[in-house]
């Protein structure tokens, strides 16, 4: 038996190297939509 | 030295789920009503306005009185046409080709309605008919203005700029509409929109995003004098302020209880708006007027009926919400997109009665607790599964066992046990393998059967909202304060919210989510308090918690506590840039937020000037959740992220015996340690192997690692 992950300063090092770099959260609806909302330009006022 | 591991001790466990009743926008259209009404467009519940009453068109005193030339600075050019299509006075130019203006005498408080009514002549052609506004000179130029056109579109313009159109006319397309009376009603509202609404037709909102939605003091519609102008054709128009019912209440939908709530149960509280009062055994989602007198909005629980009060006895379990509205000044009416109440979680303790000590069966036990709340376990080879089943009454074997591993006589881990894993062996004796888990454990099994709301909860009420499902006694839930209250902003139509639960929805999930997106960098999860007094549920940002050291561990044994075996490693940054996406429900427009370090991006930096974080590129991480309904909530989750993933840490492991405070419980994540020699380092993780526990004589292997705090 061994420790489980993210015990040992080797799992912990393999983690944050494998860490994602993205995080969407939709509770409901598409994930294209979440894509759609990393955006680069915030566009602002009116139509 | 000791160790103990007990079976079918008095565990508490979760008795009775949470009863959540939520309600909103069409929902609150329950048949028991009484002078109140729900907007066609956005689904928002007020007082009723009274040009919806009959007595408007047959009366013009009172709340149904329309304003008559003396409430206008006017000349000779207009009469006042008394009773002309309905009660009360018609403004009319004489001349229908002079199409003079109309400015108020007087000044009204801001954000106050109008009720806007006019004859529409003309031949089926379209043409701008009227313009109406709120300003101290009769011009669209400031203040706000309606452009009202003869096919049923109406601009609105918000000083000076035009802002957005809809159409009151009732098709589905515009529709010239002629020789017949038109009446809209123009309502301020919601704290940044403007409803325009046609009796004989449909209406809009508009929503003036340059308002931020927690101005506590809006202003959509200004104070001062109202104007209005027929552009083109005769003018025959009715103007009055918007007024509505003193008081009114409505109900939600009829609905029941599936369990119902038992004798003496009470409504959990929340923490309201001021206007609402501030704590009440209800949530409710909505606006005031912001503009004179004092709204209010009570939430009771009802029978069927609409009127009596529900009272829990275990089998009553027919319900409504009803919602009673009231103003002090009849021009204004609080706004309600929803409400929720809700009968909290129960505990209870299992029986103890039988409670026995298994360590005897115990061959090797293994504790991990990993760098984040889930997955803190221990693992247990047991040498006679036949011999330590028949001690827990055949408990064990069926799982879902209570389980408290003691050692040292201090609870270090207040558990749940699978069902026992049997493994054949020699000598006619069955090892067996436990998987013993923390409350997470639960957490993971359980499931919502409610909608709930968290918007609008504090950071601290959701988590314990989430937490208390584990079964653990809610005073030993311990969350810091410092939390954000979780954003509301109320959707297109009322009653959609930006973070719901749904029925199916695993709370362990709900759990990291909110950390996530809330409160990043937070350290919690289950644990043994640090003062001996069993376990608890704790939730705290990275600043509080404690920075005093629980101990110092030294190279030699001649000094005391040893470390061993000392590991080093740095983990680089996560990213240096950090991009936080929510959404406007209202709008449906993305709200952004972005943190750049740009020391650290930097490509042409020399490297004697680089910075500790430096990496030469840019590392992007992004997070979108459509729960941060607000600018400021993404600003704030953004500031959070990269506070904890731009930085660069120092990561220790070493080795030592298992580590206790003094007199206390076990050290535990998040608490804070001394390696003479090396410095402070914040436990993050530890593992215990308890290979050899007799009375005399123990081998532990306890690992622990943790951050160098600078």
């Amino acid at each position: 038996m061994n420790f489980r992950a993210l015990v040992s300063l080797r799992s912990l090092v393999l983690a944050a190297r494998r860490a994602g770099r993205t995080r969407t959260v939709v509770a409901r609806g598409s994930d294209e939509l979440a894509k759609k909302l990393i955006r680069n330009v915030k566009r602002i006022g009116g139509n | 030295m000791s160790f103990e591991l007990l079976v079918n001790q008095a565990q508490r466990r979760l008795a009775a789920d949470r009863l959540t009743v939520v309600a909103g926008g069409l929902e609150l259209n329950g048949s028991v009503w009484e002078n109140t009404w729900i907007d066609p467009v956005t689904n928002t519940l007020m007082l009723r306005p009274r040009p919806l009453d009959t007595e408007w068109y047959t009366t013009a005193i009172g709340d149904y009185a329309k304003l008559g030339l003396a409430d206008f600075a006017v000349g000779p050019e207009w009469e006042e046409r008394l009773d002309q299509h309905w009660a009360g006075p018609w403004l009319a130019a004489r001349d229908a080709a002079s199409n003079p203006a109309a400015l108020s005498n007087v000044s009204f408080p801001k954000n106050m309605g109008l009720s806007f009514s006019w004859f529409s002549y003309g031949a089926g052609d379209t043409f701008l008919q009227y313009q109406l506004g709120w300003n101290d000179v009769a011009s669209d130029g400031a203040g706000v203005a309606l452009h009202i056109w003869s096919d049923g579109r109406v601009e609105v313009f918000r000083n000076g700029e035009f802002v957005d159109e809809g159409k009151i006319s009732g098709a589905k397309s515009r529709e010239v509409r002629r020789l017949q009376v038109f009446e809209v009603m123009v309502i301020p509202m919601r704290g940044r929109e403007l409803l325009v609404v046609s009796q004989s037709g449909d209406g809009f909102s508009i929503v003036f995003g340059d308002i931020d939605p927690d101005d506590p003091d809006p202003e959509i519609t200004p104070e001062g004098k109202i104007w209005f102008q027929g552009v083109s054709g005769a003018t025959q128009a009715q103007i009055a302020p918007l007024r509505f019912a003193p008081s009114g209440f409505a109900t939600s939908l009829k609905s029941a209880f599936l369990e119902a709530p038992v004798l003496g149960e009470s409504l959990v509280e929340f923490e309201n708006a001021l206007w609402l009062g501030g704590v009440q055994p209800y949530l409710i989602y909505g606006d005031p007027g912001y503009g004179a007198g004092d709204q209010s909005v009570e939430a009771t629980l009802v029978e069927w009926d609409g009127v009596t009060a529900f009272v829990p006895d275990g089998i009553a379990n027919e319900i409504r919400v009803r919602l009673d509205l009231s103003s002090t000044d009849s021009r204004f009416s609080p706004f309600v997109t929803g409400v929720q109440l809700g009968f909290g979680a129960m505990s209870d303790l299992t029986d103890g009665s039988a409670v026995s000590d298994g360590s005897e069966f115990v061959g090797r036990a293994v504790l991990s607790v990993p760098d984040r709340a889930s997955g803190v376990a221990l693992d247990v080879l047991v040498t006679d599964a036949d011999g330590i089943d028949a001690l827990s009454g055949g408990q064990l074997g069926r799982g879902s066992s209570q389980v408290r591993l003691v050692v040292d006589e201090q609870t270090v881990l207040e558990g749940i046990a699978g069902a026992m894993e049997r493994i054949a062996e020699y000598d006619s004796v069955t090892e067996g393998k436990l998987e013993v888990r923390d409350r997470w454990g639960l957490l993971d099994g359980a499931v919502f059967a409610d909608r709930v709301p968290l918007d609008g909860l504090s950071f601290s009420q959701a988590v314990r909202l989430l937490v208390e499902k584990s079964g653990i006694d809610g005073s030993r839930v311990r969350v810091s304060e410092s939390g954000p209250t979780l954003p509301f902003a109320p959707g297109v139509m009322a009653g959609e919210w930006g973070l719901l639960i749904e029925a199916g929805d695993r709370v362990s999930d709900w759990l990291r989510r909110l950390f996530d997106t809330f409160a990043t960098g937070w350290w919690y999860g289950f644990r043994p308090a640090a003062d001996g007094s069993g376990e608890e549920f704790f939730a705290v940002p990275d600043s509080e918690l404690s920075f005093e050291s629980a101990g110092m561990l030294y190279r030699s044994v001649s000094e005391g506590v040893v470390y061993r075996n000392l590991r080093r490693a740095t983990l680089e940054p996560v990213a240096n840039e950090v991009r936080v996406t929510g959404e406007d429900p209202r709008t449906g427009r993305p709200m952004l937020s972005v943190r750049t370090d740009y020391e650290a991006q930097s490509v042409g930096a020399l490297v004697a000037a680089r910075s500790p974080g430096w990496s030469g590129s840019i590392k992007r991480f992004a997070l979108v959740d459509r729960g941060l309904t607000k600018q400021a909530a993404v600003d704030a989750s953004c500031e959070a992220l990269f506070a904890d993933l731009a930085k660069k840490r120092e990561l220790v492991e070493f080795e030592s015996e298992m580590l206790f405070h003094d007199g206390g419980g076990p050290i535990w994540r998040g608490d804070l340690v001394t390696l003479v020699g090396v410095g402070d380092v914040r436990i993050r993780s530890l593992g215990v192997d308890f290979r050899f526990e007799v009375e005399g004589g123990t081998y532990r292997r306890a690992i622990y690692c943790g951050e160098l705090v600078v």
